[in-house]
Protein backbone atom coordinates (compact mmCIF):
# COMPACT_ATOMS: atom_id res chain seq x y z
CA UNK A 1 0.00 0.00 0.00
CA UNK A 2 1.14 3.55 -1.17
CA UNK A 3 0.38 5.79 0.85
CA UNK A 4 1.00 9.73 -0.38
CA UNK A 5 0.98 12.51 1.49
CA UNK A 6 -1.71 15.23 -0.51
CA UNK A 7 -1.21 18.29 -1.75
CA UNK A 8 -2.02 21.60 0.12
CA UNK A 9 -4.93 22.23 -2.56
CA UNK A 10 -6.39 19.01 -2.46
CA UNK A 11 -6.77 19.18 1.01
CA UNK A 12 -8.07 22.41 1.15
CA UNK A 13 -10.23 21.13 -1.69
CA UNK A 14 -11.63 17.90 0.03
CA UNK A 15 -12.47 20.54 3.11
CA UNK A 16 -14.71 22.64 1.27
CA UNK A 17 -16.37 20.02 -0.67
CA UNK A 18 -17.67 17.86 2.42
CA UNK A 19 -18.49 21.45 4.51
CA UNK A 20 -21.95 20.34 5.38
CA UNK A 21 -20.01 17.33 7.43
CA UNK A 22 -17.54 20.41 8.70
CA UNK A 23 -20.38 22.29 10.16
CA UNK A 24 -22.34 19.16 11.49
CA UNK A 25 -19.03 18.18 13.25
CA UNK A 26 -18.69 21.48 14.86
CA UNK A 27 -22.24 21.65 16.06
CA UNK A 28 -21.61 18.03 17.40
CA UNK A 29 -18.66 19.07 19.53
CA UNK A 30 -20.71 22.31 20.53
CA UNK A 31 -23.55 20.18 21.70
CA UNK A 32 -20.82 17.48 23.84
CA UNK A 33 -19.37 20.03 25.15
CA UNK A 34 -22.11 21.16 27.42
CA UNK A 35 -23.63 17.17 28.06
CA UNK A 36 -23.80 16.49 31.92
CA UNK A 37 -24.05 20.32 32.73
CA UNK A 38 -27.08 21.14 34.45
CA UNK A 39 -26.72 24.97 32.58
CA UNK A 40 -25.95 23.45 29.43
CA UNK A 41 -25.43 26.48 26.50
CA UNK A 42 -25.77 29.08 29.32
CA UNK A 43 -21.63 28.47 29.55
CA UNK A 44 -21.46 29.86 27.01
CA UNK A 45 -22.24 33.67 28.07
CA UNK A 46 -21.47 32.68 31.51
CA UNK A 47 -17.41 31.74 30.73
CA UNK A 48 -16.50 35.08 29.22
CA UNK A 49 -18.77 36.74 31.54
CA UNK A 50 -17.26 35.14 34.80
CA UNK A 51 -13.59 35.13 33.22
CA UNK A 52 -13.78 38.83 31.99
CA UNK A 53 -15.42 40.17 35.26
CA UNK A 54 -12.60 38.24 37.45
CA UNK A 55 -9.67 39.37 35.53
CA UNK A 56 -11.50 43.38 35.63
CA UNK A 57 -11.48 42.68 39.46
CA UNK A 58 -8.12 41.75 39.98
CA UNK A 59 -6.12 43.99 37.15
CA UNK A 60 -8.42 46.71 37.23
CA UNK A 61 -9.73 46.75 40.98
CA UNK A 62 -7.01 45.19 42.87
CA UNK A 63 -3.68 45.79 40.94
CA UNK A 64 -4.96 48.99 40.15
CA UNK A 65 -3.97 48.62 35.97
CA UNK A 66 -4.74 51.79 34.02
CA UNK A 67 -7.16 51.75 31.03
CA UNK A 68 -6.69 53.78 27.77
CA UNK A 69 -8.11 57.33 27.86
CA UNK A 70 -11.53 57.59 29.46
CA UNK A 71 -12.72 54.19 29.08
CA UNK A 72 -13.26 52.10 31.88
CA UNK A 73 -11.39 48.94 32.23
CA UNK A 74 -13.81 46.82 32.22
CA UNK A 75 -14.48 47.53 28.22
CA UNK A 76 -10.86 47.85 28.01
CA UNK A 77 -10.34 44.86 29.02
CA UNK A 78 -13.13 43.21 27.58
CA UNK A 79 -12.84 44.28 23.71
CA UNK A 80 -9.02 43.35 24.37
CA UNK A 81 -9.99 39.77 25.34
CA UNK A 82 -11.80 39.56 22.14
CA UNK A 83 -9.43 40.14 20.53
CA UNK A 84 -7.11 37.91 22.18
CA UNK A 85 -9.95 34.92 22.59
CA UNK A 86 -10.95 34.67 19.17
CA UNK A 87 -7.23 34.13 18.71
CA UNK A 88 -7.05 31.36 21.70
CA UNK A 89 -10.24 29.51 21.94
CA UNK A 90 -9.77 28.21 18.20
CA UNK A 91 -6.40 27.78 19.07
CA UNK A 92 -7.27 25.70 22.45
CA UNK A 93 -9.73 23.90 20.42
CA UNK A 94 -8.00 23.11 17.55
CA UNK A 95 -4.95 21.52 19.51
CA UNK A 96 -7.39 18.75 21.34
CA UNK A 97 -9.58 18.03 17.46
CA UNK A 98 -7.99 14.94 16.68
CA UNK A 99 -8.75 13.55 20.45
CA UNK A 100 -12.30 14.93 19.76
CA UNK A 101 -12.44 13.25 16.68
CA UNK A 102 -11.02 10.03 17.44
CA UNK A 103 -13.61 7.68 16.48
CA UNK A 104 -14.60 8.95 13.29
CA UNK A 105 -11.14 9.71 12.08
CA UNK A 106 -10.55 6.20 12.88
CA UNK A 107 -13.07 4.67 11.51
CA UNK A 108 -14.09 6.96 8.41
CA UNK A 109 -12.00 8.22 5.80
CA UNK A 110 -13.08 11.60 6.36
CA UNK A 111 -10.78 15.02 5.40
CA UNK A 112 -8.72 15.23 8.22
CA UNK A 113 -8.51 19.22 7.91
CA UNK A 114 -12.13 19.30 9.23
CA UNK A 115 -10.80 17.85 12.49
CA UNK A 116 -8.63 21.07 13.63
CA UNK A 117 -11.20 23.19 11.47
CA UNK A 118 -14.45 22.06 12.78
CA UNK A 119 -12.62 21.09 16.18
CA UNK A 120 -12.68 25.08 16.95
CA UNK A 121 -16.23 25.49 16.30
CA UNK A 122 -17.10 25.55 20.35
CA UNK A 123 -13.99 28.49 20.25
CA UNK A 124 -15.95 30.21 17.65
CA UNK A 125 -18.85 29.94 19.42
CA UNK A 126 -17.47 31.16 22.80
CA UNK A 127 -16.36 34.35 21.01
CA UNK A 128 -19.24 34.54 19.23
CA UNK A 129 -20.91 35.87 22.72
CA UNK A 130 -18.62 38.69 23.10
CA UNK A 131 -19.53 41.14 21.11
CA UNK A 132 -23.02 40.46 23.22
CA UNK A 133 -21.47 41.10 26.01
CA UNK A 134 -19.26 44.26 24.85
CA UNK A 135 -22.54 45.88 23.82
CA UNK A 136 -24.49 44.97 26.82
CA UNK A 137 -21.50 46.30 28.94
CA UNK A 138 -21.59 49.94 26.83
CA UNK A 139 -25.45 49.89 27.38
CA UNK A 140 -24.52 49.75 30.90
CA UNK A 141 -21.97 52.37 30.63
CA UNK A 142 -24.28 54.52 28.48
CA UNK A 143 -26.64 54.44 31.44
CA UNK A 144 -24.10 55.08 34.50
CA UNK A 145 -21.66 57.37 32.83
CA UNK A 146 -23.62 59.01 30.29
CA UNK A 147 -21.45 58.52 27.63
CA UNK A 148 -21.39 55.28 25.21
CA UNK A 149 -18.12 54.34 24.39
CA UNK A 150 -18.09 52.25 21.47
CA UNK A 151 -17.89 53.92 18.00
CA UNK A 152 -20.28 52.60 15.48
CA UNK A 153 -18.42 53.98 11.99
CA UNK A 154 -15.71 52.62 9.42
CA UNK A 155 -13.33 52.15 12.32
CA UNK A 156 -15.55 48.33 13.06
CA UNK A 157 -14.13 47.36 9.58
CA UNK A 158 -10.50 47.54 11.02
CA UNK A 159 -11.67 46.11 14.03
CA UNK A 160 -12.97 43.41 11.72
CA UNK A 161 -10.29 42.73 9.88
CA UNK A 162 -8.42 42.32 13.18
CA UNK A 163 -10.38 39.63 14.49
CA UNK A 164 -10.29 38.32 11.23
CA UNK A 165 -6.27 38.36 11.37
CA UNK A 166 -6.42 37.07 15.23
CA UNK A 167 -8.43 34.01 14.02
CA UNK A 168 -6.69 33.02 10.76
CA UNK A 169 -3.28 33.22 13.08
CA UNK A 170 -4.95 30.79 15.76
CA UNK A 171 -5.65 28.58 12.97
CA UNK A 172 -2.68 28.35 11.07
CA UNK A 173 -0.66 27.58 14.60
CA UNK A 174 -3.89 25.33 15.55
CA UNK A 175 -2.79 23.18 12.13
CA UNK A 176 0.11 22.65 13.10
CA UNK A 177 -0.07 22.13 17.17
CA UNK A 178 -3.29 19.85 16.43
CA UNK A 179 -0.81 17.41 14.51
CA UNK A 180 1.83 17.46 16.99
CA UNK A 181 -0.52 17.06 19.76
CA UNK A 182 -1.60 13.73 18.00
CA UNK A 183 1.40 12.90 18.33
CA UNK A 184 2.51 13.84 21.85
CA UNK A 185 -0.15 15.18 24.49
CA UNK A 186 2.30 17.03 26.01
CA UNK A 187 1.74 19.90 23.07
CA UNK A 188 -1.33 20.70 24.85
CA UNK A 189 -0.07 20.80 28.53
CA UNK A 190 2.53 22.74 27.54
CA UNK A 191 0.30 24.97 25.20
CA UNK A 192 -1.83 25.81 28.02
CA UNK A 193 0.75 27.63 30.29
CA UNK A 194 2.84 29.40 26.97
CA UNK A 195 -0.92 30.63 26.03
CA UNK A 196 -1.14 31.97 29.16
CA UNK A 197 2.19 33.77 28.88
CA UNK A 198 1.31 35.13 25.66
CA UNK A 199 -1.63 36.67 26.85
CA UNK A 200 0.27 38.96 29.50
CA UNK A 201 2.62 39.69 26.87
CA UNK A 202 0.07 40.57 24.74
CA UNK A 203 -1.74 44.45 25.83
CA UNK A 204 -4.97 43.43 26.75
CA UNK A 205 -4.96 43.94 30.42
CA UNK A 206 -3.22 46.55 29.80
CA UNK A 207 -2.62 49.86 27.28
CA UNK A 208 0.56 49.43 25.33
CA UNK A 209 1.12 53.49 26.34
CA UNK A 210 1.77 51.95 29.59
CA UNK A 211 5.20 50.06 28.73
CA UNK A 212 8.13 51.94 28.80
CA UNK A 213 9.25 52.78 25.26
CA UNK A 214 11.68 49.77 25.07
CA UNK A 215 9.80 47.37 25.86
CA UNK A 216 7.15 48.87 23.54
CA UNK A 217 9.22 48.60 20.59
CA UNK A 218 9.61 44.93 22.09
CA UNK A 219 6.03 44.11 22.13
CA UNK A 220 5.24 45.21 18.74
CA UNK A 221 6.89 42.15 17.59
CA UNK A 222 4.17 39.98 18.95
CA UNK A 223 2.14 39.51 15.64
CA UNK A 224 -1.12 40.21 18.30
CA UNK A 225 -0.29 43.17 19.36
CA UNK A 226 -1.27 45.14 16.72
CA UNK A 227 -4.19 43.05 15.96
CA UNK A 228 -5.44 44.01 19.48
CA UNK A 229 -4.50 47.08 19.16
CA UNK A 230 -6.50 47.15 15.47
CA UNK A 231 -9.58 45.53 17.43
CA UNK A 232 -9.28 48.22 20.23
CA UNK A 233 -9.12 51.42 17.91
CA UNK A 234 -12.10 50.06 15.33
CA UNK A 235 -14.29 49.75 18.61
CA UNK A 236 -13.38 51.91 21.44
CA UNK A 237 -11.20 54.36 19.04
CA UNK A 238 -8.24 53.69 21.74
CA UNK A 239 -5.81 51.79 20.16
CA UNK A 240 -2.12 52.12 18.73
CA UNK A 241 -0.60 50.39 15.79
CA UNK A 242 1.75 51.53 13.31
CA UNK A 243 1.52 50.32 9.65
CA UNK A 244 4.77 48.43 9.63
CA UNK A 245 3.13 46.90 12.94
CA UNK A 246 -0.05 45.94 11.04
CA UNK A 247 2.02 44.66 7.89
CA UNK A 248 4.15 42.10 10.40
CA UNK A 249 0.44 40.56 11.97
CA UNK A 250 -0.65 39.90 8.25
CA UNK A 251 2.56 38.69 7.12
CA UNK A 252 2.62 36.66 10.43
CA UNK A 253 -0.96 35.33 9.83
CA UNK A 254 -0.24 34.16 6.37
CA UNK A 255 3.06 32.71 7.02
CA UNK A 256 1.27 31.06 9.32
CA UNK A 257 -1.07 29.54 7.94
CA UNK A 258 0.58 28.67 4.60
CA UNK A 259 3.19 27.03 6.86
CA UNK A 260 0.18 25.35 8.76
CA UNK A 261 -1.57 23.75 5.79
CA UNK A 262 1.97 22.72 3.94
CA UNK A 263 2.60 20.75 7.61
CA UNK A 264 -0.44 19.67 7.63
CA UNK A 265 -0.83 18.27 4.34
CA UNK A 266 2.13 16.49 4.93
CA UNK A 267 2.13 15.02 8.53
CA UNK A 268 -1.22 14.87 9.24
CA UNK A 269 -2.00 11.14 8.42
CA UNK A 270 1.11 9.57 9.67
CA UNK A 271 0.79 11.13 12.72
CA UNK A 272 -3.00 11.00 13.57
CA UNK A 273 -2.63 7.14 12.06
CA UNK A 274 -0.14 6.45 14.98
CA UNK A 275 -2.24 7.71 17.17
CA UNK A 276 -5.73 6.35 16.24
CA UNK A 277 -4.19 3.11 16.65
CA UNK A 278 -3.56 3.45 20.20
CA UNK A 279 -6.25 2.30 22.40
CA UNK A 280 -7.30 6.17 22.55
CA UNK A 281 -11.23 7.20 23.77
CA UNK A 282 -12.43 10.55 23.35
CA UNK A 283 -14.30 10.48 25.90
CA UNK A 284 -11.29 10.28 28.23
CA UNK A 285 -10.73 13.60 27.28
CA UNK A 286 -11.64 17.33 29.05
CA UNK A 287 -13.33 19.30 27.37
CA UNK A 288 -13.87 22.55 28.66
CA UNK B 1 -43.75 -12.47 11.20
CA UNK B 2 -41.27 -13.52 8.67
CA UNK B 3 -37.88 -12.47 7.79
CA UNK B 4 -37.23 -10.21 5.32
CA UNK B 5 -34.29 -10.18 2.80
CA UNK B 6 -32.47 -6.92 2.94
CA UNK B 7 -33.00 -6.24 -0.98
CA UNK B 8 -36.51 -6.27 -0.82
CA UNK B 9 -35.40 -2.85 1.50
CA UNK B 10 -36.72 0.43 -0.18
CA UNK B 11 -33.66 2.48 -1.54
CA UNK B 12 -34.65 5.24 1.14
CA UNK B 13 -35.38 3.02 4.68
CA UNK B 14 -36.18 5.47 7.24
CA UNK B 15 -36.75 7.90 4.52
CA UNK B 16 -32.88 8.69 3.86
CA UNK B 17 -31.60 8.69 0.36
CA UNK B 18 -29.24 6.29 0.98
CA UNK B 19 -28.18 5.70 -2.87
CA UNK B 20 -27.32 9.41 -2.52
CA UNK B 21 -25.46 8.97 0.87
CA UNK B 22 -23.69 6.25 -0.70
CA UNK B 23 -20.85 8.13 -2.73
CA UNK B 24 -17.99 7.68 -1.44
CA UNK B 25 -17.71 10.70 1.16
CA UNK B 26 -18.23 11.06 5.06
CA UNK B 27 -22.05 12.03 6.02
CA UNK B 28 -23.13 13.00 8.76
CA UNK B 29 -26.78 12.66 9.74
CA UNK B 30 -28.48 14.45 12.53
CA UNK B 31 -31.79 13.28 14.44
CA UNK B 32 -34.25 15.39 14.24
CA UNK B 33 -33.16 16.53 10.81
CA UNK B 34 -32.37 13.31 8.70
CA UNK B 35 -34.03 10.55 11.10
CA UNK B 36 -36.19 10.69 13.95
CA UNK B 37 -35.31 6.90 15.60
CA UNK B 38 -32.95 5.02 17.59
CA UNK B 39 -29.44 5.83 15.77
CA UNK B 40 -29.16 2.09 16.09
CA UNK B 41 -31.57 1.77 13.21
CA UNK B 42 -29.95 4.11 11.42
CA UNK B 43 -26.81 2.03 11.63
CA UNK B 44 -28.97 -1.12 11.12
CA UNK B 45 -30.62 0.72 7.67
CA UNK B 46 -27.07 2.00 6.32
CA UNK B 47 -25.95 -1.78 6.65
CA UNK B 48 -28.90 -2.90 4.76
CA UNK B 49 -28.25 -0.63 2.01
CA UNK B 50 -24.81 -1.55 1.66
CA UNK B 51 -26.13 -5.15 1.68
CA UNK B 52 -28.18 -4.19 -1.38
CA UNK B 53 -25.69 -1.98 -3.25
CA UNK B 54 -22.97 -5.03 -2.79
CA UNK B 55 -21.56 -2.15 -0.37
CA UNK B 56 -19.33 -2.25 2.67
CA UNK B 57 -20.52 0.91 5.15
CA UNK B 58 -18.71 2.03 8.31
CA UNK B 59 -21.35 3.63 10.50
CA UNK B 60 -19.93 5.54 13.99
CA UNK B 61 -23.19 6.37 16.80
CA UNK B 62 -22.95 9.52 18.26
CA UNK B 63 -25.54 9.67 21.16
CA UNK B 64 -25.72 12.79 23.11
CA UNK B 65 -28.96 12.12 25.02
CA UNK B 66 -31.17 15.31 24.81
CA UNK B 67 -28.31 17.55 22.90
CA UNK B 68 -29.16 15.71 19.86
CA UNK B 69 -27.78 12.44 18.00
CA UNK B 70 -25.73 12.11 15.03
CA UNK B 71 -24.50 8.85 12.91
CA UNK B 72 -21.79 9.31 10.74
CA UNK B 73 -20.71 6.94 7.96
CA UNK B 74 -19.17 6.07 5.05
CA UNK B 75 -19.76 3.74 1.91
CA UNK B 76 -16.87 1.67 0.66
CA UNK B 77 -16.43 -0.96 -2.03
CA UNK B 78 -14.75 -3.38 -0.10
CA UNK B 79 -13.54 -4.13 3.16
CA UNK B 80 -10.41 -6.14 3.12
CA UNK B 81 -7.66 -7.66 5.69
CA UNK B 82 -4.41 -6.18 5.34
CA UNK B 83 -2.23 -7.25 2.60
CA UNK B 84 -5.10 -8.74 0.76
CA UNK B 85 -5.05 -7.68 -3.13
CA UNK B 86 -8.26 -5.54 -4.35
CA UNK B 87 -11.27 -8.38 -4.43
CA UNK B 88 -12.55 -6.63 -7.59
CA UNK B 89 -9.57 -6.46 -9.48
CA UNK B 90 -6.82 -8.61 -8.00
CA UNK B 91 -4.57 -5.81 -7.62
CA UNK B 92 -2.17 -5.49 -5.06
CA UNK B 93 -1.43 -1.74 -6.36
CA UNK B 94 -3.46 0.14 -3.75
CA UNK B 95 -2.95 3.94 -3.28
CA UNK B 96 -4.10 6.50 -1.13
CA UNK B 97 -3.82 9.65 0.93
CA UNK B 98 -4.94 7.73 4.06
CA UNK B 99 -3.83 4.77 5.77
CA UNK B 100 -6.38 2.05 5.81
CA UNK B 101 -8.55 3.52 3.50
CA UNK B 102 -6.18 3.04 0.41
CA UNK B 103 -7.88 2.99 -2.97
CA UNK B 104 -7.20 0.05 -6.18
CA UNK B 105 -4.75 2.09 -8.78
CA UNK B 106 -6.40 0.01 -11.59
CA UNK B 107 -9.96 -0.19 -11.26
CA UNK B 108 -10.38 2.45 -8.71
CA UNK B 109 -12.35 0.81 -5.87
CA UNK B 110 -12.70 2.68 -2.14
CA UNK B 111 -11.51 -0.06 0.25
CA UNK B 112 -11.20 -0.20 3.95
CA UNK B 113 -8.38 -1.57 5.84
CA UNK B 114 -9.34 -4.26 8.46
CA UNK B 115 -6.46 -4.58 11.03
CA UNK B 116 -7.22 -8.14 12.58
CA UNK B 117 -5.65 -8.17 15.87
CA UNK B 118 -3.62 -11.89 16.72
CA UNK B 119 -5.75 -12.96 19.38
CA UNK B 120 -3.22 -12.82 22.71
CA UNK B 121 -2.08 -16.05 24.30
CA UNK B 122 -4.83 -16.52 27.02
CA UNK B 123 -7.72 -16.11 24.30
CA UNK B 124 -6.48 -19.11 22.58
CA UNK B 125 -8.90 -22.28 23.26
CA UNK B 126 -6.48 -24.58 25.18
CA UNK B 127 -9.38 -27.70 23.92
CA UNK B 128 -8.04 -27.00 19.94
CA UNK B 129 -5.71 -29.50 18.82
CA UNK B 130 -4.31 -26.99 16.51
CA UNK B 131 -3.35 -24.34 18.96
CA UNK B 132 -0.02 -23.26 19.79
CA UNK B 133 1.68 -23.37 22.76
CA UNK B 134 1.27 -20.32 25.32
CA UNK B 135 4.31 -19.27 25.77
CA UNK B 136 5.09 -18.27 29.40
CA UNK B 137 4.44 -14.99 30.39
CA UNK B 138 4.52 -13.38 33.86
CA UNK B 139 2.12 -10.84 32.67
CA UNK B 140 -0.58 -12.66 30.91
CA UNK B 141 -0.87 -15.57 33.88
CA UNK B 142 -1.44 -12.40 36.21
CA UNK B 143 -4.04 -11.10 33.70
CA UNK B 144 -5.85 -14.21 33.10
CA UNK B 145 -6.42 -14.89 36.48
CA UNK B 146 -8.27 -18.32 38.01
CA UNK B 147 -10.53 -20.34 34.95
CA UNK B 148 -13.65 -19.68 36.09
CA UNK B 149 -12.97 -15.62 35.55
CA UNK B 150 -11.10 -16.50 32.23
CA UNK B 151 -14.54 -18.00 31.06
CA UNK B 152 -16.52 -15.63 32.36
CA UNK B 153 -14.16 -12.81 30.53
CA UNK B 154 -13.73 -14.68 27.39
CA UNK B 155 -14.09 -12.07 24.62
CA UNK B 156 -14.76 -15.13 22.30
CA UNK B 157 -17.60 -15.37 24.46
CA UNK B 158 -18.67 -12.21 24.90
CA UNK B 159 -18.91 -10.64 21.61
CA UNK B 160 -20.87 -13.40 20.15
CA UNK B 161 -23.75 -10.83 20.48
CA UNK B 162 -26.15 -12.17 18.11
CA UNK B 163 -27.67 -15.71 17.26
CA UNK B 164 -25.63 -15.79 14.25
CA UNK B 165 -22.90 -16.43 16.09
CA UNK B 166 -23.74 -19.74 17.22
CA UNK B 167 -24.67 -23.38 15.87
CA UNK B 168 -27.28 -24.34 18.19
CA UNK B 169 -29.61 -22.58 20.11
CA UNK B 170 -32.65 -23.45 22.15
CA UNK B 171 -34.78 -20.88 24.20
CA UNK B 172 -36.59 -21.05 27.75
CA UNK B 173 -40.37 -20.90 27.17
CA UNK B 174 -41.12 -20.92 30.42
CA UNK B 175 -39.90 -17.22 30.87
CA UNK B 176 -42.84 -16.20 28.34
CA UNK B 177 -42.07 -15.72 24.59
CA UNK B 178 -44.03 -12.95 24.29
CA UNK B 179 -41.65 -10.96 26.77
CA UNK B 180 -39.45 -8.54 24.48
CA UNK B 181 -37.21 -10.72 26.10
CA UNK B 182 -35.95 -14.83 25.96
CA UNK B 183 -33.71 -16.80 28.08
CA UNK B 184 -31.81 -19.68 26.46
CA UNK B 185 -29.00 -21.67 25.62
CA UNK B 186 -26.61 -22.07 23.11
CA UNK B 187 -23.64 -23.43 21.52
CA UNK B 188 -20.77 -22.27 19.38
CA UNK B 189 -17.99 -24.78 18.23
CA UNK B 190 -18.18 -28.43 19.63
CA UNK B 191 -18.95 -27.67 23.20
CA UNK B 192 -18.81 -24.38 24.51
CA UNK B 193 -22.34 -23.41 25.86
CA UNK B 194 -23.70 -19.85 27.16
CA UNK B 195 -26.63 -19.15 28.36
CA UNK B 196 -28.05 -15.83 27.48
CA UNK B 197 -30.67 -13.14 27.83
CA UNK B 198 -31.92 -11.70 24.49
CA UNK B 199 -33.47 -8.53 24.33
CA UNK B 200 -35.49 -7.45 20.99
CA UNK B 201 -35.59 -4.04 20.52
CA UNK B 202 -38.22 -3.20 18.27
CA UNK B 203 -38.51 -0.36 16.19
CA UNK B 204 -41.31 2.62 15.81
CA UNK B 205 -42.28 2.13 12.52
CA UNK B 206 -40.97 -1.01 11.15
CA UNK B 207 -41.18 -4.22 11.74
CA UNK B 208 -38.86 -5.58 9.89
CA UNK B 209 -35.99 -3.22 11.81
CA UNK B 210 -36.52 -5.26 15.11
CA UNK B 211 -33.55 -6.48 15.92
CA UNK B 212 -32.13 -7.94 18.58
CA UNK B 213 -28.55 -8.33 21.01
CA UNK B 214 -27.68 -11.07 23.08
CA UNK B 215 -25.65 -11.12 26.64
CA UNK B 216 -24.25 -14.53 27.14
CA UNK B 217 -22.70 -15.84 29.51
CA UNK B 218 -20.61 -19.17 29.95
CA UNK B 219 -22.53 -21.77 30.76
CA UNK B 220 -19.71 -23.67 32.58
CA UNK B 221 -19.81 -20.75 35.15
CA UNK B 222 -22.58 -22.40 36.54
CA UNK B 223 -21.71 -26.14 36.73
CA UNK B 224 -22.98 -28.60 38.24
CA UNK B 225 -26.02 -26.29 39.17
CA UNK B 226 -26.89 -25.77 35.90
CA UNK B 227 -27.86 -29.66 34.05
CA UNK B 228 -26.17 -29.73 30.15
CA UNK B 229 -28.39 -32.76 29.55
CA UNK B 230 -32.08 -30.43 30.29
CA UNK B 231 -31.05 -28.35 27.46
CA UNK B 232 -32.25 -31.11 24.70
CA UNK B 233 -35.61 -30.58 26.26
CA UNK B 234 -35.77 -27.02 25.42
CA UNK B 235 -37.49 -25.67 22.17
CA UNK B 236 -34.34 -25.52 19.35
CA UNK B 237 -34.25 -22.06 17.23
CA UNK B 238 -34.17 -21.64 13.55
CA UNK B 239 -32.04 -18.66 12.67
CA UNK B 240 -33.42 -17.06 9.72
CA UNK B 241 -35.70 -16.82 7.02
CA UNK B 242 -38.34 -19.83 6.69
CA UNK B 243 -37.73 -22.76 4.56
CA UNK B 244 -39.93 -24.58 2.22
CA UNK B 245 -40.18 -27.47 4.13
CA UNK B 246 -40.78 -25.56 7.38
CA UNK B 247 -44.65 -25.70 6.79
CA UNK B 248 -47.00 -23.24 8.58
CA UNK B 249 -45.66 -20.62 10.66
CA UNK B 250 -47.79 -19.26 12.92
CA UNK B 251 -46.75 -15.83 14.59
CA UNK B 252 -46.27 -16.51 18.60
CA UNK B 253 -45.13 -13.06 19.23
CA UNK B 254 -43.90 -9.86 17.53
CA UNK B 255 -40.45 -11.25 17.50
CA UNK B 256 -41.21 -15.30 17.48
CA UNK B 257 -43.00 -17.89 15.46
CA UNK B 258 -43.47 -21.02 15.29
CA UNK B 259 -42.69 -23.87 12.67
CA UNK B 260 -44.82 -26.57 12.98
CA UNK B 261 -43.48 -28.99 11.03
CA UNK B 262 -40.13 -28.75 12.58
CA UNK B 263 -41.24 -27.97 16.19
CA UNK B 264 -38.72 -25.13 15.66
CA UNK B 265 -39.01 -21.87 16.83
CA UNK B 266 -37.90 -18.83 14.22
CA UNK B 267 -35.85 -15.89 14.89
CA UNK B 268 -36.02 -13.03 12.65
CA UNK B 269 -32.37 -11.98 11.48
CA UNK B 270 -32.60 -8.91 9.53
CA UNK B 271 -29.50 -9.00 8.32
CA UNK B 272 -27.89 -12.33 8.06
CA UNK B 273 -27.00 -11.79 4.82
CA UNK B 274 -24.38 -9.74 5.66
CA UNK B 275 -20.93 -11.12 5.89
CA UNK B 276 -19.05 -11.66 9.15
CA UNK B 277 -16.27 -9.29 8.33
CA UNK B 278 -18.61 -6.43 7.27
CA UNK B 279 -20.70 -6.92 10.66
CA UNK B 280 -17.57 -6.81 12.30
CA UNK B 281 -16.65 -3.10 10.97
CA UNK B 282 -19.57 -1.67 11.42
CA UNK B 283 -19.29 -2.12 15.32
CA UNK B 284 -17.16 1.08 15.45
CA UNK B 285 -20.01 2.77 16.70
Amino acid sequence: MVITPPSVASIVRDAWHSRRLGYLLGERLVAKSYVRTVLGKAWLVLRPLMETVGMALIFGGVLGAPSSGDIPYFLFLLVGMMGWRLFERPLHWSIRSFDRYARIGRSLRAPLLLFPVAGAGPGLVECAVYPVIVLGAAGVFAVTDGTFYLQLGPGLLAAAGGLVLAYLFGQGLGLVLSVLNARARDVRMVSTYLLNAWLFATPIVYPISSLPSPWRSLAQINPLTSIVELVKWGILGEGQFTAAGVAWSIAATVGTLAAGLWFFARHADRFTSIAHGQEDDEDDVDYL
Amino acid sequence: MTSTTSDSRPANELGIPWDTLADGDVHGLKRGVDFDCDTRFVVLAARNAASRRGQVVRCVRDDLLRHGAYVWLQFFDYEVERGQPCPRCGSAELIGARTGFPFCAHCGASLVVVALDEAPPWLVDPEDPAAPEPEPDAAVVRYAGPQRRQDLWDPATASRRRLECYEEVHINAALGVGAARLFGCARFGPKKWVLFMMHFLPHPHDDHLARHTITPIPASAFFPAFDLARVSDWPLVQIGPPRPEDGEIVAVSQYLSYCSATGAYLVPVADSALPEVSSRATTAG
